[in-house]
């Protein structure tokens, strides 16, 4: 039998042993414990989230700023991109019935140029950084997802294709969600629809008008004050001058010339005095622009239109590959037919537009009189050529996106302007 | 009280005094097991304040060609300039800039280093010589041309 003082010594004895034992057992427990969630407990796992969020933060601030700066770069290509049936002269859009683009066709016109662009920013060569040790945290994102864009309630939205991964390590996987929304500077899409109904609504009424120049600038200042006729040597100087050689040869008549405007080679010599046009007509016909009359071509437009390219002496057209034309107060011809031979002509320059023998048509630019030349020819050639009248138009908004400007070097804020051409197709 | 009660007594207290014991020593082992982590904690939460500082200040709004831009935003046009064309209205306007802001968020000792793609195009003070401990950030920002493939990347340190 067991009394009250032996009972009391073993329960003293087995509580020690019990402690001793739970105390060796939580202690062994507690040391694996600390060993496998040593990162947690010190911290590390909180701190090293901590960081992910941020790195998370600045990729997600890296594509809202890819998304602004692609918006306000596709917006003014929009202003002048070439939309669904319509043709463009110069840099401006021919007003035409088959040139009504559709709210959808405008804003698919839209998002494509917008993924153009977005597309640059989320390629892995834009993503570099520089050799600090901070760059590192910056984890291992070398490629943004593929998103998918579209219009919403004047916002446009892209949405990731999957989610941006920052950290795979073991202990912490962290992805976010880099979805963006841009809210529209204002409704460029309404806008663009609203200007090319008013248009169609004017050339309609236009065709057929006894003066269709005036008819089109009363329809023009009916819109409102952010309409205007555009300056006739303002834009690109070259494109104007290619267009009004191509105006004269595309129209109808033959034996018939064209006077050219003389201020697109005017404002050419403005932009640099060095500046020459070049017709070339070996195969087809190539217009360029050069630095200096030996220089090489800065711009080139090539034409459907095929003619043969000469001037006009004294006596018979001398038909060359190329003529060069240099000009501030009278025009400077470089003409090559084997060797370069330098010319002088007297402004404003003139085109001859006439068939010759082989019934192949050529055009010249006259370094002589007209009445010469139509009696050294025998041919009519006193009449102007039938030239579909051009009036160009600008709409202009308040969307003025600061943009990288090229021909500066420098970002500057760029005019959201839409460029119309109005052209009398009357019969 | 007879000897017996008090050798009871001593039992009893010995046996309450190693069960207290155990919890003391359980305390500790867990004390120590958390001895780095305040330390880890509080440098994480000090980073992070300078992230979200460093945000603050690029998303700052500032006036440029009288358009509302971001701080970060006029780094980027920054950027986009011919290295050599001198652009010292831009270079003083930031410094303008930065100044001011840092005013307003009682900062300051801030330094400040632009590159494109790994090539350094800004970068004020000229030499930092600073007895302050510094916070540092980093950002990066999309160029606003296209001419290369290059993005922007910015760091800021400063004292608080």
């Amino acid at each position: 039998m067991i009394n009250g003082k032996k009972a009391r010594v073993l329960f003293v004895f087995l509580l020690v042993i019990i402690d001793v034992a739970a105390i060796s057992v939580l202690y062994v427990g507690h040391r694996q414990m600390i060993n496998r969630h040593e990162n947690y407990l010190s911290g590390q796992i909180v701190a090293k989230s901590l960081l992910d969020y941020h790195i998370g933060e600045i990729w997600l601030n890296y594509i809202d700023n890819s998304g602004k700066f692609s918006l306000a770069e596709s917006l003014i290509d929009f202003s002048h991109f070439s939309l669904p049936g319509c043709k463009t002269i110069d840099g401006a859009t021919l007003v035409s019935k088959d040139c009504l683009p559709t709210q959808e066709q405008l804003s698919n016109g839209l998002l494509e140029l917008f993924g153009k662009r977005f597309d640059n920013y989320i390629t892995k060569d834009y993503i570099s950084s520089p050799e600090t040790g901070l760059s590192e945290t910056l984890g291992d994102v070398r490629r943004l997802p593929d998103y998918v864009v579209y219009l919403d309630s004047g916002q446009l939205i892209g949405t990731p294709e999957a989610p941006l991964v920052i950290d795979t390590s073991v202990a912490v996987k962290y992805q976010v969600w880099p979805a963006f929304s841009v809210k529209m500077p204002f409704d460029a899409v309404g806008a663009m629809e609203q200007v090319f109904t008013a248009a169609n609504s004017i050339q309609d009424s236009c065709i057929g008008s006894p003066d269709y120049r005036q008819c089109i600038i009363n329809g023009v200042y009916g819109q409102g004050d952010n309409w205007d006729i555009a300056d006739s040597t303002s834009g690109d100087t070259f494109g104007r001058f290619v267009e009004q050689y191509e105006t004269c040869l595309t129209a109808p008549d033959t034996q018939c010339y064209c006077a050219m405007d003389q201020g697109y080679l005017m404002g050419l010599h403005q932009e640099n005095d060095k500046y020459v046009f070049s017709i070339a007509s070996n195969d087809k016909m190539v217009f360029s622009k050069l630095e200096h009359p030996n220089g090489k071509p800065i711009e080139q437009i090539e034409s459907p239109v095929n003619f043969a390219a000469c001037y006009f002496p004294d006596g018979d057209p001398t038909i060359v590959s190329e003529i060069r034309i240099q000009g501030d107060d009278y025009v400077r011809l470089y003409s090559k037919e084997n060797t370069w031979r330098q010319i002088e002509a007297y402004p404003p320059l003139t085109l001859i537009k006439f068939p010759n023998i082989e019934m192949k048509e050529y055009v010249c630019i006259l370094t002589t009189s007209l009445e010469k030349v139509a009696a050294s020819m025998g041919i009519p050639l006193v009449m102007p050529c039938k030239m579909p009248e051009t009036i160009y138009v600008q709409v202009n908004t308040t969307y003025s996106p600061l943009l990288y400007n090229s021909a500066s070097d420098s970002v500057k804020p760029v005019k959201f302007q839409i460029n119309m051409a109005f052209r009398d197709v009357s019969p | 009280m007879n000897k017996r009660g008090v050798a009871g007594w001593i039992v009893d207290f010995f046996a309450i005094g190693l069960f207290i014991l155990y919890v003391v020593i359980m305390l500790f082992i867990f004390r120590l097991s958390h001895a780095g982590f305040n330390n880890d904690i509080q440098a994480s939460y000090e980073g992070s304040a300078a992230w979200v500082d460093g945000r603050s200040i690029l998303n700052t709004e500032v006036k440029y060609y009288n358009q509302n831009v971001t701080f970060g935003e006029l780094l980027v046009i920054l950027g986009a300039w011919d290295s050599s064309v001198p652009a010292y209205a831009l270079k003083y306007q930031i410094q303008q800039n930065l100044t001011t802001i840092a005013g307003r968020m009682d900062i300051y000792n801030v330094a400040l280093a632009a590159y494109r793609g790994k090539v350094p195009f800004f970068q004020i003070p000229d030499e930092e010589t600073y007895s302050c401990e510094q916070r540092s950030t980093i950002a990066m920002l999309p160029p606003i041309d296209t001419k290369d493939n290059l993005g922007i990347t910015i760091l800021l340190r400063y004292c608080r």
